[in-house]
């Protein structure tokens, strides 16, 4: 059996469970076997027509003390679960959320265990996987003899679509106890509104040569124009014109968005780390010779603040045809 | 209190890191401080290392040591706007050990490899270290100041082998700013071929290298000179151009190197190249007459930072630099064991230079620079004239042989001055040989 | 308070990486430096000392040149440095690692162990989580501050999906550091020239009873990633360009 760890966000799924989904068919069909989704949390609450047809069963591991998620009481929760299950391999998707409760399964389950696979594949009985090493500039592949924990890269795999599985919810209540959550959670704090990066379809990112934080306001209407979010480099996260959770790169979030506009930045190989899964890069700047240039199939070359809204301009002017 | 050794060196390039590698394995205490990430981080040299020296120091270095290639091919070429004209030497007999001592290596990882050396045979190599001044007693240097937390050393006697751009020699009152027509630019870029491509394109087996030196218009009429060395799996491009040629005419150093790349002959021996590193370093080239004073009381300039570059054709800075750090390191030896570290003392180190290739070379090629800078024409008429003789020679035509060589004569005379030509020709084998 | 910090040692991010000829390694002569993320865990165990006192244990496990990254902790100001030295550590499986670690941290006294947040070779952030699991400790990844009480107690702030959140366990506790956490700080000449002269120690994992198995997870290939982008260079008049660049944004990425 193949098990995926689902994410939740709030009530709804998060789109990471969809690759993660999509990464366990793959392996579910090489290896001849089922495959199940497990998400575990409190009272857990989920539109059950998006995941029926995409798997044959849906556990939800539910107890009080999964309300707020720690990594030892989810590790401790579905060790149990599982532990008398047939468990080939378990995908979760490399969020935070699932690098985190990765080894806390693969340690008690005595799993291998491999983080951010960006490819997979399984044949007589082998699991073969790809994942980027330093910083994406070498490429390597793994076979795995036994089982495995994997996660798996963002965008990465497609969202799985709907298939013809006849899936079936079961809720179940996980056996835990107060000494599986060493660790409590005493106070959250959310950073206003902006979703997560690493799910958007289109970016608008910028660099040092933003100047200062006001510009950055460029960006959002450009972002805005094209339907996008606002991402940055280290250097303009490190100035302080944008939050930490927006930075793109090797310290940041790795991206993989249809369209990259890489504006003002240099195209330093931590940041170029990030954005190899972009499907289309754009750079803006006014040096021609600097490497993000040769990293994006466009380049327009000048001064961002000239260029930006020339752009802005001709996107309404199109949008309007 | 601060700490004291025996020699304390700034720079732990090829003169810092012989100077080290010396004075530890003869049991000094001596500490080697490098403003790079590591050594050799910031280093970036055309390539050719002739190894005379290394090869006494660390006898068959090249079977350990990180070269590239050992060079058996070496051509000479003259461009002009369009065309080239070659003289091509290949010396199969230096592929035997000891490979005529010049290899083509990587700075960044060649330097790395001789501080490791250094460092095994007992210095302290301590990294992005910069050392910013000296610690005087009465004039006499004493030690350095370095730009990190309890950063102030004490030694007997100090190397400076900081490179070309050497402020600590001018700080020491040794030097004052070099002139702009005394300094060259060197401008390098790392273009990476597949390890078959390069043999194929440069006729090479095994790990046999090619230098290829190019003069006359390289850079679009302009003082310089460009180069290509073949490396394992990659090349190492670039042009020297005087500071004071850029500043007259407000060049910009990517132009040139650009304007080299663009000449027929280079653009198809780099086909299919990706860039992989760009940089630029100072190369003094003043020659014996720019050298500064090499000594103070204790203190002593090594290698670029003393001026001692060959600016003859050879270009050979990396063994004057390691020559002259072995001689410091002797000196400082010695001087340690009289407990005699004046100016007076120290001075043995010039004597040892005088006595060798180094400073013996520097004075037969004393007057290059000059004759350089006083012809111009070598970079723009000479080679468009030779050129143009060669096309006419060349030309298939049917016009007799006898009025070819007529029109040889008379375009020649035309054009080029003869009196001047055989002043300038005369005067050109002092850079040559 | 007893500190324990695993560092690991990879290519310096900023180098180029390269295949070697047998097509299954790296070449190894990159310039190769402590992984960053340690170093916060290195500043984050000094602090600590600095308040409480107790000793700073750094822990290396690999097969080769791992004296330069602990000999640079130790200049920073460590206490002692143990290398986990043999030919079998040279694969990059974090889990493989984290036993090998939990073995001789179980030799051990400790309070607070720290890791980075993740290897920027392997990009796995696996390590720590593995460790603390295997020693039966509780974990918190990604901090950004970290305050100790002395009654052995943490609370510690991390980064999580959309936010921060504020956490607090017991000691013996695993901690990974974030970017935020600290600054690192440079080591003193006279750190440096301590490290120099502290002994390294070794030990073999066979003198653990360990043979670290990585028969399950084997390296078939070693590839450079392919990339197809154009680079095409648009010059001259911004709003000439920028109707290019519409051109491209209707006609390739298809999203006007
Ligand atoms: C261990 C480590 C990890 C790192 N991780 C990351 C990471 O995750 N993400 C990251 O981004 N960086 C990271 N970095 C930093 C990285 O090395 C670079 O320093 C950083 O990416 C540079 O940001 P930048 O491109 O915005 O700035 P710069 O490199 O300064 O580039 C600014 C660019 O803007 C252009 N420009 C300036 N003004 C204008 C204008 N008016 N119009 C048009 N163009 C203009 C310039 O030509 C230049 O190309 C890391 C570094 C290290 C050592
Ligand atoms: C483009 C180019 C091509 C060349 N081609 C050749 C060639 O083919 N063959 C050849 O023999 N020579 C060549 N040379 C010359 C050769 O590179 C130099 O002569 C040689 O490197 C000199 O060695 P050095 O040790 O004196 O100085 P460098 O190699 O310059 O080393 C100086 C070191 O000191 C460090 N440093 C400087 N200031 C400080 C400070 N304040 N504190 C701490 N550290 C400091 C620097 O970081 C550097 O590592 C070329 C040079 C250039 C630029
Ligand atoms: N070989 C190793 N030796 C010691 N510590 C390590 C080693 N590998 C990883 N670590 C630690 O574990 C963290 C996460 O590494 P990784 O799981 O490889 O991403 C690193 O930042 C180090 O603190």
């Amino acid at each position: 059996m193949i098990w995926v760890l689902g994410e939740l966000r709030g009530s709804s799924i998060a789109p990471s469970t969809f690759e993660a989904l999509y990464a366990g068919r793959i392996l579910s069909k090489g290896l001849k076997t089922g495959l199940n989704l497990v998400f575990v949390g409190h009272d857990i609450k989920i539109q059950p027509e998006a995941i029926l047809k995409k798997a044959d069963k849906i556990y939800l591991l539910e107890h009080e003390l999964l309300n707020v998620y720690t990594s030892s009481a989810c590790g401790a929760a579905v060790e149990r679960f599982l532990a008398d299950k047939d468990a080939a391999a378990i995908i979760t998707p490399a969020s935070l959320f699932g690098r985190d409760a990765a080894p806390a399964l693969a340690v008690p389950l005595d799993m291998a265990c491999i983080a951010n696979v960006s490819s997979l594949d399984a044949r007589d009985g082998i699991i073969l996987v790809k994942r980027p090493l330093y910083g994406g500039k070498i490429i390597e592949t793994l076979s795995l003899k036994g089982r495995a924990v994997i996660s798996v890269m963002p965008r990465a795999f497609k969202a799985a679509e709907d298939m013809d599985y006849d899936g079936e919810i079961i809720s179940v209540d996980a056996s835990l106890g107060e000494t599986d959550c060493p660790v409590s959670v005493k106070e959250t704090v959310k950073e206003g509104g902006a979703r997560d990066i690493t799910e958007a379809d289109i970016l608008v990112s910028g660099g040092r040569g933003m100047e200062n934080a006001e510009n950055f306001s460029l960006l959002k209407e450009l972002a805005d124009a094209l339907g996008g979010q606002v991402a940055a480099s280290r250097a303009a996260v490190d100035a302080g014109w944008a939050p930490p959770s927006i930075q793109v790169g090797q310290t940041g979030r790795t991206v993989a968005p249809k369209l990259y506009v890489a504006c003002a930045i240099s195209g330093a190989p931590q940041h170029l780390a990030g954005i190899r899964g972009a499907k289309y890069v754009i750079a803006i700047n006014k040096d021609p010779d600097a490497p993000i240039c040769k990293e994006a199939d466009l380049c327009m070359t000048g001064n961002v603040f000239e260029i930006i809204p020339a752009l802005i301009k001709e996107i309404k002017a199109a949008a309007l045809r | 209190m601060a700490d004291r050794f025996d020699c304390i060196i700034v720079g732990a390039g090829p003169a810092g890191c012989a100077a080290a590698y010396k004075l530890a394995s003869d049991g000094m205490s001596v500490i080697v401080f490098e403003r790079g990430e590591y050594p050799g981080s910031k280093n970036m040299s055309g390539g050719i290392l002739y190894s005379t020296i290394l090869n006494k120091l660390i006898p068959e270095f090249w079977k350990e040591a990180p070269v590239e290639r050992h060079v058996t091919r070496r051509r000479y070429s003259m461009l002009s706007k369009d065309s080239e004209a070659a003289l091509d030497v290949n010396i199969n007999a230096f592929s035997e050990p000891p490979y005529n001592n010049s290899f083509t290596v990587l700075r960044a990882k060649f330097d790395r490899w001789f501080a490791k050396k250094a460092e095994d045979a007992g210095a302290l190599i301590v990294t992005e270290a910069v050392v910013d001044g000296f610690i005087t007693d009465n004039e006499k240097i004493t030690g350095v100041k370095v730009r990190m937390e309890g950063g102030e050393v004490l030694a007997g006697a100090v190397i400076l082998a900081d490179g070309a751009n050497s402020l600590l020699s001018e700080k020491a009152g040794l030097r004052e700013k070099p002139a702009a027509k005394e300094m060259i630019l060197g401008v390098k870029e790392i273009i990476s071929l597949p390890k078959e491509v390069i043999e194929d394109r440069f006729s090479l087996e095994g790990g046999q290298g090619a230098a290829l030196e190019f003069f006359g218009q390289c850079l679009g009429g302009f003082a310089g000179q460009g180069f290509i060395y073949t490396n394992a799996d990659c090349l190492s491009v670039g042009i020297g151009c005087p500071i004071s040629v850029l500043q007259e005419n407000g060049l910009k150093p990517a132009g040139l190197i650009e304007a080299f790349k663009k000449h027929p002959s280079v653009r198809n021996l780099l086909r299919g190249g990706r860039i992989e590193e760009y940089g630029a370093h100072m190369i003094p080239e003043g020659g014996f007459s720019a050298m500064p004073e090499l000594t103070k009381d204790g203190l002593i300039l090594c290698g670029d930072a003393g001026g001692l570059v060959n600016p003859s054709l050879y270009k050979e800075g990396s063994n004057l630099a390691m020559a002259s750090g072995v001689f410091a390191a002797e000196t400082v030896i010695e001087a340690k064991k009289r407990g005699d570290f004046s100016k007076a003392a120290l001075d043995a180190y010039v004597e040892k230079l005088e006595n060798s290739f180094v400073l013996k070379d520097m004075k037969r090629f004393k007057d290059a620079p000059e004759i350089l800078r006083k012809a111009p024409e070598l970079f723009k008429e000479y080679p468009e004239e030779l050129l143009e003789l060669l096309r006419l020679h060349f030309t298939v035509s049917e016009a007799s042989k006898d009025e070819v060589h007529g029109e040889l004569r008379r375009s020649f005379k035309g054009k080029v001055p003869a009196w001047r030509l055989l002043k300038n020709l005369w005067k050109l084998r002092r850079i040559i040989s | 308070m007893d500190i324990i910090v695993c560092i690991k040692r990879i290519p310096d991010t900023a180098a180029k990486v390269e295949i070697d000829a047998g097509g299954l390694e790296i070449k190894k002569d990159v310039p190769w430096v402590m992984n960053p993320y340690d170093e916060f865990a290195v500043e984050e165990a000094l602090r600590i000392k600095e308040k409480f006192g107790g000793k700073v244990t750094l822990l290396h496990a690999g097969a080769e040149g791992g004296e330069e990254v602990l000999k640079k902790g130790l200049a920073m100001g460590a206490d002692e440095a143990v290398y986990i030295k043999d030919r079998s550590l040279a694969a990059l499986d974090s889990m493989a690692f984290a036993k090998v670690l939990s073995a001789v941290i179980k030799t051990k006294p400790f309070d607070v162990i720290l890791c980075g947040r993740m290897g920027m070779d392997t990009a796995s952030g696996l390590l720590g989580g593995a460790l603390a699991a295997l020693l039966k400790i509780p974990c918190v990844p990604a901090i950004k501050k970290l305050t100790i009480f002395p009654q052995k107690t943490a609370l510690a702030a991390r980064e999580i999906e959309g936010g921060m959140e504020t956490v607090q366990c017991p000691l013996p506790a695993l901690f990974t550091a974030h970017k935020g956490l600290n600054e690192p700080r440079y080591p003193s000449l006279s750190g440096i020239m301590r490290s120099k002269k502290q002994e390294i120690k070794y030990i073999t994992p066979a003198s653990l009873g360990i043979m670290p198995d990585v028969a399950d997870l084997k390296r078939t290939a070693l590839s450079y990633p392919t990339s197809s982008r154009k680079s095409a260079i648009l010059k001259g008049d911004a709003s000439a360009q920028a109707k290019e660049a519409i051109k491209f944004l209707r006609d390739e990425v298809k999203i006007i």
